[in-house]
């Protein structure tokens, strides 16, 4: 078979073998509702509770602190809609970055249209947010900061618990949410004066369709769905016990050994970035303070799409950091945030690394990739004036 | 009492010799579009009965997409006997007042002069049947809401109350075969439609050219043929040629205001290799005069110059509005406005020429290795045969 090379974990990651053994048995034998009263519901109920605390144990928060979800975008959206409607009488502004991710931009813009007023904070040339920044930008009626963990576009790591106790001592009411789903497993999570994190499993080895909200005890939220009343009644829904037993396997396997494993994605990140850099053009987008499973690089002048395709071709699969060339699609908001110029944004690749990525694979994915630069450069320059100026 | 369809086609323009052939297609195309058996259908003169044994939404659902019918309306067969065409007539009636309705009227016509009582005598004797059944009922001779519909003829009597109109056109088959030149828009689809709808058989040619495009656009294409198929009530065949060696070399050795151009004319030379091979009688493009800078009226016969092939163009006189409702109605467009493009920007001039003279066209060419690229692009040519439910690879004869 052909070797294939992927590169595209920020997007999503297979199912680790480890992940999938604890949650075998609850999709036929321990199928149990946790809400039935018999010796079934008592089997699944107990899982969830097993799951919940090893979870609660990982992240360093109380069990009835951790709220099962279907991922990311769901936590996102509970987060700061429930923060926001539950908090509307005190106040109606709300803090956020240029660089989050659509489910925390598209969510503000929703709140924005029921009347609130969202600030979206500038980045600096390293795609940072400092704490000075975020505190000059409270106000009197500030409810709520949310500020992403990890980007994940380009890596990089925010100073949250700065950020979260520079907030607190100006005013301890406002409630700071974060968006970790980028951060677990590639960076030590420190959740000291954050009240709300997101996590996401299928970015850390678990099905897509598990994640958690840590909602620290005494913040109020309004719940997104009416039902059955689960999960302290702010996520109702029979839970997705399989689900949730994987979720809390794979953030074991993410926190074992983390420092370790640390040091192996920055020797992957130290031979990649070898590699790219001795490539003609090429431009390294992420910023020194980044995970190292995240590399963002642009080749300008040739389209960011064409080379991940010639990449595909040699079984290597990346992301476009920002989508394509053409005028159709959007050009990404977290590069443009950035200022980077336009033709490197247009050619901006992402690639991502994950605990099966081997250096084998980061070789053949700097041979492979220099081929194809060449390759395409000279197209690229056939076509440079139509393509830039554009 | 049993329900049929009535399946009325128009006749016009199919009078004399084409007759026969426009049934026997027109049936064959009912057959396969609704997967009826043989036994199920009956051909009468000016008519086609459906006798479907399942349920019959599901074989009006799918009518309503095979061109050649004009209308249909499910309608209760019942014998030669007045009884029983009371009894249905106050079937249809009461239904009609479940839906709604208060006025109705009864049109009968006999084509069966055996039957005693004439088409005047009909109508009046179901209206009283209908009226002393549902007096809520009301007869209404001039704007009534429901029309109950009512012939008398040689094969038995058929009452109906609802024409749901067809596709019209003409069956698919009749005209001959066409080869499409399918990109991933919103024009080409419906040119596509456009020449089903006059009976063509529409196979298409989609021209890939990796790593300037990626799968998601030759995916996207599939999906629009798909959705073609559904119209031609069989598998539409999709060549997919391998483009990007004439791309390189066009954008190699040529300027960048004639690519789009030279491009056009090897897309026109390889997919008239396609029909030679798969005996199609004409190919056919989604362009339309002005449409874009590059659609002139000289840039169009500077691409025709490259082949010999009969060019069909049916949107040529559209606006870009009426091309978008009609896709729309087609179920093409929310496909075509995917955002994967079907050619790279490296490949798209920023000026393309929109006033080509063939001389200069075939002068700049002339560098090229021409049956080298066409043969190139064949060589490594995929074949998809595409059905409303399936996609599948047709092993390629290597051309």
């Amino acid at each position: 078979m052909r070797r294939e090379v992927y590169l595209d974990n920020n997007a999503t990651t297979p199912v680790a073998p480890e992940v999938v053994e604890a949650m075998a048995s609850y999709w036929q034998d321990r199928f149990g509702n946790p809400s039935s009263l018999h010796r079934k519901g008592v089997e699944a109920e107990r899982a969830v509770r097993e799951s919940r605390a090893t979870i609660a144990r990982l992240l360093g928060v109380k069990e009835n602190e951790v709220i099962f979800t279907s991922g990311g975008t769901e936590g996102d959206n509970l987060a700061i809609k429930g923060v926001a409607r539950a908090l509307r009488r005190r106040g109606i502004h709300i803090i956020t970055t240029k660089i989050e991710h659509p489910a925390v931009l598209e969510s503000c813009r929703d709140l924005e249209a029921e009347g609130f007023r969202v600030t979206y904070l500038d980045v600096d040339a390293d795609g940072l947010v400092t704490p000075e920044a975020v505190e000059a930008a409270l106000t009197p009626g500030t409810i709520l900061v949310s500020i992403m963990h990890v980007n994940n576009e380009l890596g990089t790591i925010l100073p949250i618990s700065e950020i979260a106790e520079r907030v607190k001592r100006r005013n301890p009411e406002i409630v700071v949410h974060s968006d970790g789903v980028q951060a677990i497993g590639k960076t030590p999570v420190d959740l000291r004066g954050v009240d709300l994190y997101t996590i996401s499993g299928h970015k850390i080895h678990a099905p897509k369709g598990t994640g958690a909200l840590i909602v620290r005890e005494g913040v109020r939220l309004v719940p997104l769905f009416s039902g059955g009343g689960q999960e302290r009644g702010l996520r109702s829904g029979t839970e997705n016990v399989a689900g949730i037993v994987a979720l809390a396997r794979a953030l074991e396997l993410a926190c074992e050994n983390l420092e370790e494993r640390l040091a192996y994605f920055r020797t992957l990140r130290e031979r990649f970035l070898d590699g790219v850099r001795r490539i003609d053009r090429a431009r390294i987008n992420s910023p020194e303070r980044s995970v190292p499973t995240t590399v963002n690089v642009s080749f300008p002048g040739i389209p960011a799409e064409v080379l991940l395709h010639a990449l595909e071709e040699e079984g290597i699969f990346a992301s476009t950091g920002a989508a394509c060339a053409s005028r159709k699609r959007r050009r990404s908001h977290v590069l443009e945030a950035m200022r980077l110029p336009p033709e490197v944004i247009d050619s901006s690749l992402r690639f991502s690394f994950s605990r099966y990525t081997t250096v084998e694979d980061i070789e053949w994915a700097v041979h492979a990739l220099q081929h194809a630069v060449e390759r395409l450069a000279i197209e690229a320059s056939r076509a440079t004036l139509t393509f830039t100026r554009r | 009492m049993r329900h049929a369809i009535l399946v009325r086609y128009d006749e016009i323009g199919i009078k004399g010799k084409n007759r026969p052939d426009f049934v026997r297609r027109l049936v064959a195309n009912i057959q396969r579009a609704t997967g009826l058996s043989k036994e199920e259908i009956q051909v009468e003169w000016g008519r086609i009965y459906l006798h479907p044994s399942g349920d019959p939404q599901g074989v009006c659902e799918r009518l309503s997409r095979v061109f050649g019918v004009k209308s249909f309306s499910v309608v209760l067969a019942v014998p030669h006997d007045l009884d029983c065409m009371r009894e249905a007539a106050v079937e249809l009636a009461r239904r009609a007042l479940a839906r709604g309705a208060r006025t109705f009227k009864i049109e009968a016509r006999r084509s069966f002069k055996a039957f005693p009582l004439n088409s005047m005598e009909i109508n009046r004797e179901l209206g009283h049947a209908v009226s002393q059944a549902l007096p809520e009922l009301r007869v209404e001779v001039r704007a009534p809401e429901v029309v109950l519909e009512v012939e008398v003829r040689k094969e038995g009597v058929f009452l109906g109350s609802e024409r749901i109109p067809g596709p019209g056109g003409l069956p698919v088959g009749v005209a001959g075969r066409a080869l499409l030149l399918l990109s991933g828009g919103i024009d080409s689809p419906v040119a596509g439609w456009m020449l089903m709808k006059r009976g063509v058989a529409v196979d298409a040619v989609y021209f890939h050219s990796p790593p300037y495009v990626g799968e998601k656009a030759k995916e996207k294409v599939l999906e629009l043929g798909r959705v073609l198929a559904r119209w031609r009530a069989e598998a539409l065949t999709i060549y997919v040629p391998h483009f990007t060696e004439i791309q390189v070399e066009v954008s190699r050795v040529t300027p960048p205001p004639l690519w789009t151009i030279l491009f056009r004319r090897f897309m026109h030379r390889v997919a008239e290799r396609i029909a030679q091979t798969y005996r199609y009688g004409a190919l056919a493009t989604g362009e339309s005069l002005g449409q874009v800078a590059s659609q002139t009226m000289k840039n169009l016969a500077c691409v025709d110059a490259a082949t010999r092939m009969l060019v069909l163009r049916p949107l040529v006189g559209w606006d870009k509005a009426e091309i978008v409702r009609l896709a729309r109605q087609i179920g093409t467009y929310e496909i075509s406005i995917l955002p994967y493009e079907d050619c790279c920007i490296l490949f798209a001039p920023r000026h393309p020429e929109t006033h080509a003279r063939l001389e200069r066209v075939e002068a700049i060419e002339a560098p090229l290795d021409v049956p080298r690229l066409v043969k190139s692009a064949l060589e490594r040519m995929e074949i998809f045969s595409v059905t409303e439910r399936d996609i599948s690879v047709v092993p390629s004869p290597s051309a």
